[in-house]
This record gives C-alpha cells, structure tokens and sequence, in this order.
C-alpha cells in the first residue's frame, strides 16, 4: 500500500486553506424509520450530545469565516431541529450556498418561502417510488403525498429541486415511474446507484439488496434514458457502487468535512474513523487534522479494504479515533 | 461579466478555486486565473481587466498577460462559469 507521505501523488486537499464542503447531519432524529437508512435514523433516535443551538450557530460561524463555499444541511431529518432554520439563515445569508436533504414529510410553502431568499443550490428529497404502498413500506410512516407537494412547493418557491432514489429489493422495480414523476415536478437532477450498505441496509442487507438480475435491469434502464437526450433532468448513478467512490476517493480526496450531530468529524461516510471533535477542535483544526488523515497509512488501507469488499462498510457507524499526531499536523499542514 | 449564479470562488495560496456546486465540479486557478476571478468578483469591466492585471503583474509581457486574460474569459464563457 502506497504511503501517502512519501510516494503517492500530490492530493489536491493538501494544498486547500480550508474544506470546499461541509456536510452537516444536523441531527439523528427523524420521523421516519426507513428500512435502509444509512445513518440508522428513527423517530426519537437523538444522538447522545448532539450539538445545541448555541453550538450550532457557532459552527455556521466558522463556515462562514473559513470560506467553505457551499453546505449541505441533512440528518437524520434537519426539518425537525428546532434550529434547522436558524443555521441555514446565518449560512445563506453570508453568501454560503445551500443543499437540504429532507425526506420531504414536513418541507411546506412556508419552508420553501423562507428558503427562497438564500443562495439555496438545491433541495433534495427522497423519492424511491410513486405507488404509495411500497414507498410506505420502504419509508414506514411516510405519505408519498407529501413528498410530491413538497416537491412541489420547492419548484413554486423557485427553488432547485433535485430526486433521490434508494433502490432496494423492495422499490428497485420502480425506478421508471419515479423518473417520470421526478420529471413532471421538476427535477434538475436524479440520484442514484447501488445500495449502500450502511446503517440499516447493511443490517437488513440480506432483505433488501437487490439481485444481480434487477441491477442489470435497473442499469439498463438509467443507461436507456441517460441516452434518450432529455436535458430537462440529469440523471446521475455513476460511480454506481460506493466501493468505486471509495476508489475515487483513494486516487483524490474529497475536500469535504463530515460533521456529525455530535460535532464529531468523519474522514469519509464509508468508514468510522473520526478525525476532529468540532467541540474541541476548531474548524481549521479538524481541516487539518482531514488533510493529515488522508496521509495516514491507516486510513489508506482501510479505504482500500472497503473498496474491495462492501460487507465493510456495515460498521461504518460504530465510530473509532483514528490517530491524528494533532501537533505535528498543525505544524506541518500549511504548505 | 459575473460569475454564475452556482459559482463560487476562494483564494488560495496557489492561486484559488472556482467551485461550481451545481455539477460540484472544482476548477483550480493559478495566480493569473485568480487575479482574472478577483477583477471580474470586483465589477471590473472587461476591457479594463488587463490594466489592472499588468499593475499586479509588472514582470510579465503586457501583450502575453491580456491574450491569456482573454483567453481565460472565453474559456469561463464556454464552460458556463460566467454570465453577462
């Protein structure tokens, strides 16, 4: 395995002041359970210490003052932080571009008109079906209703609204009306590609992971309407399956910060390893502490073992330390 | 001239980055191409931008450093990374 700090190639993180992304699990909670949720997210499931308003806030701050350009606001599900607002406000209106993940149960006009006024790059909202029985029993609790008049009331508002669909052995066979229904609300964009197995799909894997007949046939039909020239939506599935992001992510870091709803910092969604505590570290700190982790021979090679093998990524949520020699980072990081 | 409305650009000690967040693609910028970004950020027009750039970059060919600034434009005009 290549030793980054030797021999591998330059990686573009290591020359960047600051994170281009933030992306920020607000909270746990959600109000739905959804059998394949990647963060192990249900009604009630609040993380222990998740970051306060006050915490919050803070952490918008430094955003906003280390230049991240652009923010994605996800949970669990944000819209049921009482907060959730508050942080996209103090992000947008500093001139921080916006993407909100919702599962599109509680997202209103209201919602839609307080966001309108904020450089909002897109609202995305799940939509892994249009016939409201498997959505339901993909997304327990959830009314597939709603998420087609909060799409709606995202395009009224004159917001970007882009899809996602999930697709497991449950919904998989859905996937052609749920692109005609994405592109009748108005989608710019679709996203997809295998399950991932994290979280609840790795826990449910063996009930939910699709056979290789329907992802032959789910590929076949994204390939037939990726070439059918409809510009009005993209379509995006590639890399199809995380262990080729993950191969991705080897041969180039993303310039991305993960922070959880406890203010701990990821390395990467695929794998537990947590560099930063933003409780403790600054935001410049836990960047640091990002471009030295991905010069560590450790994180390497468990990147690489997930890339060859996906029953890895089962344990992407029982986070671990991964030793950062914090000091050193700092003196050496700035290039 | 603007940068697009999904456009956003950070100085960086190499010179910056443009971030378009529609596609999420990143374009990396050397200190020409981001001194081109800082002008057009900054209402410059842009005929005036070679002016300005030769005043930062004294020791370069002033007829070298506006062909690579008109270049530079076309180029954000054909990739959408521009308005106006």
């Amino acid at each position: 395995m290549a030793d980054a700090g030797h021999n591998a190639p330059p990686q573009q993180i290591q020359r960047l002041g600051a994170p281009l992304f933030v992306s920020w699990q607000l909270t746990r909670d959600c109000d739905l359970a959804c059998i394949h949720c990647c963060t192990e997210s249900a009604p009630g499931k609040v993380m222990a210490g998740e970051l306060s308003r006050d915490e919050a806030l803070n952490l918008a701050d430094q955003i906003i003052d280390q230049g991240v350009p652009y923010a994605m606001l996800c949970g669990g599900e944000p819209m049921v932080v009482p907060h959730f607002l508050e942080v996209a406000e103090r992000l947008g209106r500093a001139g921080v571009q916006l993407k909100i993940e919702t599962n599109g149960q509680r997202f209103n006009a209201d919602t839609a008109a307080r966001l309108a006024d904020l450089p909002v790059r897109s609202i995305q909202i799940s939509l892994d079906a249009d016939d409201p029985a498997i959505y339901a029993r993909q997304r327990p609790g959830a009314s597939l209703d709603k998420v087609h008049d909060a799409c709606r009331a995202v395009r009224a508002a004159g917001l970007p609204l882009e899809v996602t669909f999930a697709p497991t052995r449950v919904n998989i066979a859905q996937l052609p009306a749920a692109i005609a229904r994405a592109r009748e609300l108005g989608a710019f964009r679709f996203n997809t590609g295998a399950l991932m197995r994290i979280g609840n799909a790795a826990r449910n894997w063996r009930k939910l992971e699709p056979t290789d007949e329907q992802y032959t046939l789910f590929r076949s039909i994204l390939e037939r309407e990726a070439e059918s020239g409809d510009a009005g939506m993209e379509l995006c599935y590639l890399p199809f399956r995380m262990e080729d992001g993950l191969r991705q992510c080897l041969a180039e870091p993303p310039a991305t910060l993960l922070v959880l709803p406890n203010g701990q910092v990821k390395a990467l969604a695929a794998l537990p390893y947590i560099v930063a505590d933003i409780r403790l570290d600054s935001l410049a700190d836990a960047w640091l502490n990002y471009r030295q982790a991905w010069r560590n021979p450790a994180l390497l090679s468990a990147v690489e073992q997930a890339a060859g093998d996906n029953a890895d990524h089962a344990t992407a949520n029982a986070w671990r330390a991964l030793a950062v020699p914090r000091t050193e980072c700092k003196k050496g990081a700035l290039q | 001239m603007k940068l697009a409305k999904y456009v956003k650009f950070r100085q960086e000690k190499f010179g910056g980055v443009l971030f378009e967040t529609r596609s999420e693609k990143v374009f990396t910028l050397n200190p020409t191409a981001a001194a081109v970004i800082r002008e057009i950020d900054a209402g410059t027009a842009e005929g005036d931008i070679p002016a300005r750039l030769q005043a930062e970059f004294a020791a370069q060919d002033p007829a070298q450093l506006a062909r690579e600034a008109a270049d530079f434009t076309q180029q954000l005009r054909d990739q959408g990374l521009v308005e106006g």
